[in-house]
C-alpha cells in the first residue's frame, strides 16, 4: 500500500502527549503550518504530519481521479460564472443608469408617443435643467437584414445638453447640426455595419417606411455605462418633415437632466401631474428605473438563469461527494488506524472536509480563470457585439469572482457531509482486524 | 446472460456512488429537456397564431405588427382587390385590425411591467380566426368600452380578469367582460376589443396596423405580393400568416435554445466527468474479478460491452429521471417578452415524443463518453494482470 500512513523514516508522527492541551492532537495545534520545519539540532529534517498536510497528501494518491474531479469541478464553476455574470451584466445595465437623468413617456402605451408640444412644458419646470426627445425609428440595414440595432430620430440642438456623455468633437457636433440627414453611430455598431464617418448609408424604415439615406457624420464613444455602443441617432426634424400629416409632431420619450439628483421622484411627478388632464398622459422615471422596467420584461429568464447556477452547484457536489465517497471506502483501514492512534472521530471527518474543500476552491478558483479568459477573448465580444444593448458591458466582476470562491468552498463543506458520516459509521475495528 | 446481470447487480452492490453519478446526468438531461420543450412550446404557440390560408398585409420590415402603420385608403383598397376571397353576401374575406401595446404591473408583487397587446378587431376578425371560443363571461356590446382577455395572461398583470378596468387614456377606461381562448396561440396574450374602441382611444383614426385576407385561392398570392410590394411609396409587404409569425418566434426560440443548449452543453461535460470517476473506480475495486472472468473465457469485447452496459445502465435511468421530472415542466408557464415586438407572451413547455427520445439518447450518450475509458482500460488487461490485481 501506497500512502501517506506508510510512514517512512524521515516521517514523523508525534503520538499523543498526556501533558498536551489537545489531549488527542498533534504537540502542535491542527493547522497550519503543516510542511517542513527544522530540528532545535539543524541537523536533521523532520515533518509534522498535521491533517491538512495530510489532506493534501491524500489528494496526491489517485492522480488520475483527483485531476479528474478537478477538471469537473472547473467546468462546472466556469459555467457557474458565466451565468452569474450574465446575470450582473444584465442587471449592471440598469443599476448604473443615472438618476439625474429623467425620461417621460406614454402612460398608457409604449408604442403610442406623445405630442412633441409636451417637450417645451417639461422643459419650463423647476428643477428641469436640459431636455430634448427622441423616437424609434427601428430602420434597418438592408445590407444586414437579419440585425437588429436601435435608431432614434433625435432632437439634435438638445441632444448633447442632456447626454453630455456621447462623447464627440466639437467639430462633430457642428457638422450634425448643418446637415438635415446626418447621422452618428456608435463605435459597436460602426464596426458591425461596417461603417466610418463620412458614409452615406440607406436604412430601410419599418414603423416608417421607406428609404430613407443618412450622412455618417461622426462615431461616438460612450463616455458612461448608460450609453448603448450601437445606437444610430439622427436628427428627428428630417423624420418628421417626410410624414403624413397624421403621424407628424410625434415624440416618444422626452429625456431631460435635472439639477438634484436626490429630488428626482419630486420632478418626475411634477412632470406627470403637469399632463394627468390632458388627453395623452404620461409617466415618468429616472434613467435607471427605465432600465429595470426593460429587465422586468425578461424576469422570467433571469429566474431560469438563476435557478440553473444553482442546479450547478448540486452537480459540483454530486461529483465531489461521490469522488471523496469511493476514496473514503478504500482507506477505511487508514483512517481505523487513525483512530486507533488517539484520533477523534472529528478529526477524522476534519480530514475528509479539508480535502474536498482543498479540491473545490481549487476547482472555483480554476473554472473563474478559465471563465476570465474565456470572456477577455471570446464571449464579451460576441455579446457585447450581438446583444450590447441588453449586455453593456460583460465581465466577470470582482463581486462575482469572491462569491465563486466562496461557494465552492461551500460545496467542499457540503460535499463532505456524506462521506464523514460513512466514515462515523464504519466498524473500525472489523476494519483493522480485516487482512487483505 | 449472466454477464450482463453480474454488471446490473454489481451496479447494485454500490448504490450510492451509481445515485450520485446518475443524479448528475438527471439535472443535465432535466435542463436539456426543458430547454427543448419550451422552444418547442414558443414555436408552437406562434406557429398557432398563424394560418397558412390567411394573408396578412404589414408595412415593409415591420417585425411585428404593433409596429406597423397602413393607411385607411390603403387598407380599403387591399380589401378590394379582385384576388380576395368574397363570401356569399359579396363582402371581402378579410379585416383591417389596430394593435397597440399597453404597458402594464405584473400581477405578484414588485414593481415588473411587461407590455400586453390590445388588438381591436373589425367586422370580419373573428372569421379568420377559427380557434376562438369564448370561455367565460359575455362578448362585449357593440359600442360599449368593454374588452376579452385571452385566457393565457389572466391574473398575470394587476385588473386582468373578468370585471377588472384597464386604463386606455387619463379619461377612458374598458371593462374587461370575458375570457377567450384562440388555441394556445399568441392571442391567448393579448386583449381584444373593437376596432373603434381602440381606434378613438389611441388617436389611430388615420392608419391601422395591419390588413388579414383570404385569397380566392392559393395562387393568386403571387400576384397579389408582386402587385402590392411594387409600389415602393406605399412600403407594404404581404405574407402568409403562418410565415408571419413564424419569423416573429425565431429570435426568440433562437435565444432561448441557444443559451438554454449552451449551459446544458457545460453542464454535460460535469456529467460525464461524474460518469467516468465513478466507472473509473468500479473497474478499479474490481480488477479481480474481471480476471477471473478473463481467465474463465469471457473475451475483451465482453468485457468491454459489459462496463459500457453498466455506465449506460446508469445514466439512462439519470437521463429517464431527468426527462421524466422535466414532464412535470408541463405543468408550468414560461412568460416572457417576445424578442420581435417587445409584447409579453405566455409560452408552455410543450412536451412531444420526440423530445423525449432525444433526452433519453443524450442520456445513453453520456453513459458511452463517460465509461468508454474505463471499459478500455478494463479490456486491455490481461488476465495474468488482472489476477495480480497491478491497476
Amino acid at each position: 500500500v501506497r500512502g501517506p500512513l506508510a510512514f517512512t523514516t524521515h516521517h514523523h508522527v508525534k503520538l499523543p502527549d498526556e501533558d498536551s492541551p489537545f489531549p488527542h492532537g498533534f504537540s502542535r495545534p491542527y493547522g497550519l503550518p503543516w510542511c517542513a520545519h527544522d530540528r532545535d539540532d539543524g541537523t536533521q529534517r523532520s515533518r509534522a504530519v498535521t491533517l491538512a498536510g495530510l489532506a493534501a497528501k491524500n489528494l496526491l494518491r489517485h492522480r488520475f481521479r483527483s485531476v479528474m474531479t478537478l477538471l469537473g469541478l472547473s467546468i462546472a464553476s466556469l459555467t457557474f460564472v458565466l451565468l452569474r455574470t450574465t446575470l450582473t451584466a444584465w442587471y449592471a445595465g440598469a443599476t448604473q443608469g443615472l438618476t439625474d437623468r429623467i425620461g417621460t413617456r406614454n402612460r398608457v402605451s409604449l408604442t403610442n408617443n406623445l405630442p412633441h408640444s409636451y417637450s417645451p412644458k417639461v422643459r419650463a419646470l423647476p428643477g428641469v435643467t436640459a431636455s430634448s426627445f427622441a423616437i424609434w425609428f427601428n430602420g434597418k440595414d438592408p445590407r444586414h437584414p437579419n440585425y437588429l440595432f436601435n435608431s432614434y430620430a433625435v432632437e439634435v440642438p438638445t441632444t448633447f445638453g442632456v447626454y453630455p456623455d456621447i462623447v464627440l468633437t466639437d467639430e462633430e457636433k457642428q457638422a450634425w447640426l448643418a446637415d438635415r440627414q446626418g447621422a452618428i453611430v456608435g463605435d459597436v455598431l460602426a464596426r458591425n455595419l461596417g461603417l466610418r464617418k463620412g458614409d452615406r448609408v440607406t436604412l430601410r424604415g419599418t414603423a416608417y417606411p421607406g428609404n430613407w439615406t443618412f450622412d455618417i457624420v461622426a462615431v461616438y464613444r460612450a463616455g458612461s455605462i448608460s450609453i448603448d455602443r450601437t445606437w444610430f441617432l439622427f436628427n428627428w426634424d428630417y423624420l418628421n418633415e417626410s410624414l403624413p400629416e397624421a403621424r407628424r409632431g410625434q415624440v416618444q420619450w422626452i429625456i431631460s437632466r435635472i439639477d438634484d439628483p436626490s429630488r428626482s421622484a419630486e420632478i418626475a411627478r411634477a412632470i406627470d401631474r403637469q399632463f394627468a388632464r390632458e388627453e395623452v398622459p404620461t409617466i415618468t422615471m429616472t434613467e435607471k428605473q427605465a432600465l429595470l422596467s426593460l429587465i422586468g420584461f425578461f424576469s422570467s429568464v433571469l429566474r431560469a438563469l438563476e435557478a440553473m447556477s444553482i442546479g450547478i452547484l448540486v452537480i459540483m457536489v454530486l461529483i465531489l461527494g461521490n469522488t471523496m465517497s469511493m476514496s473514503v471506502r478504500e482507506r477505511i483501514r487508514e483512517y481505523a488506524v487513525l483512530r486507533a492512534l488517539g484520533f477523534s472521530s472529528g478529526q477524522v471527518s476534519r480530514l475528509i472536509f479539508t480535502e474536498t474543500t482543498i479540491l473545490s476552491v481549487l476547482g472555483g478558483v480554476l473554472g473563474l480563470a478559465g471563465a476570465q479568459l474565456a470572456t477577455a477573448l471570446v464571449v464579451r465580444r460576441i455579446v457585447e457585439d450581438q446583444m450590447g444593448h441588453l449586455f453593456p458591458q460583460f465581465e466577470v466582476t470582482s463581486q462575482t469572482a469572491v462569491v465563486v470562491v466562496l461557494v465552492s468552498g461551500a460545496v467542499g463543506l457540503v460535499a463532505a457531509i456524506v462521506p464523514s458520516f460513512q466514515v462515523a459509521r464504519m466498524p473500525l475495528l472489523d476494519a483493522l482486524r480485516r487482512v487483505e | 446472460m449472466i454477464a450482463a446481470l453480474y454488471h446490473l447487480r454489481s451496479l447494485w452492490a454500490r448504490k450510492a456512488s451509481t445515485t450520485a453519478a446518475a443524479g448528475g446526468v438527471a439535472l443535465v438531461v432535466f435542463v436539456f429537456t426543458s430547454v427543448l420543450m419550451l422552444s418547442d412550446g414558443i414555436r408552437q404557440t406562434m406557429a398557432g397564431s398563424g394560418d397558412a390560408g390567411t394573408v396578412i398585409v404589414v408595412s415593409r420590415g415591420a417585425p411585428a405588427e404593433l409596429m406597423s402603420y397602413i393607411s385607411n385608403s390603403d387598407a380599403d383598397a387591399i380589401l378590394a382587390r379582385d384576388e380576395v376571397a368574397r363570401d356569399a353576401r359579396g363582402v371581402p374575406v378579410g379585416a383591417a385590425e389596430v394593435t397597440v401595446a399597453l404597458t402594464m404591473e405584473k400581477a405578484g408583487g414588485e414593481l415588473a411591467l411587461g407590455n400586453v397587446v390590445l388588438r381591436g378587431l373589425g367586422d370580419g376578425s373573428l372569421a379568420l380566426r377559427p380557434d376562438f371560443s369564448l370561455r367565460a363571461g359575455r362578448k362585449p356590446r357593440v359600442g360599449a368600452d368593454e374588452l376579452l382577455v385571452g385566457e393565457a395572461i389572466v391574473g398575470r398583470f394587476k385588473g386582468v380578469a373578468v370585471g377588472g378596468d384597464i386604463a386606455l387614456t387619463s379619461s377612458r377606461s374598458a371593462r374587461i367582460v370575458g375570457v377567450f381562448s384562440a388555441g394556445g396561440s399568441t392571442y391567448d396574450s393579448e386583449l381584444w376589443g373593437d376596432i373603434d374602441l381602440v381606434r378613438t382611444a389611441f388617436k389611430r383614426d388615420a392608419q391601422v396596423s395591419s390588413v388579414r385576407v383570404k385569397l380566392v385561392n392559393d395562387g393568386a398570392l403571387r400576384g397579389f405580393k408582386r402587385d402590392l410590394e411594387s409600389k415602393t411609396d406605399v412600403g407594404l409587404e404581404a405574407l402568409r400568416e403562418d410565415e408571419f409569425f413564424d419569423s416573429q418566434s425565431s429570435s426568440t426560440a433562437s435565444f432561448v435554445a441557444v443559451l438554454g443548449l449552451s449551459v446544458a452543453a457545460l453542464f454535460s461535460i460535469g456529467a460525464i466527468v461524474g460518469v467516468l470517476l465513478t466507472m473509473h473506480s468500479f473497474v478499479g475495486r474490481r480488477v479481480r474479478e474481471i480476471g477471473t472472468m478473463r481467465a474463465l473465457g469471457f473475451s475483451r469485447a465482453s468485457i468491454l460491452g459489459g462496463l459500457l452496459l453498466e455506465s449506460i445502465a446508469v445514466t439512462s435511468a439519470g437521463g429517464a429521471v431527468g426527462a421524466l421530472a422535466a414532464l412535470g415542466m408541463s405543468a408550468f408557464h414560461f412568460s416572457t417578452t417576445n424578442l420581435s415586438s417587445f409584447a409579453e407572451i405566455t409560452y408552455s413547455f410543450r412536451p412531444s415524443a420526440e423530445t423525449l427520445l432525444t433526452s433519453f439518447g443524450l442520456g445513453v450518450v453520456l453513459g458511452v463518453l463517460g465509461g468508454l475509458l474505463p471499459a478500455l482500460r478494463a479490456a486491455r488487461l490481461t488476465p495474468i494482470d488482472a489476477l495480480r490485481s497491478a491497476w
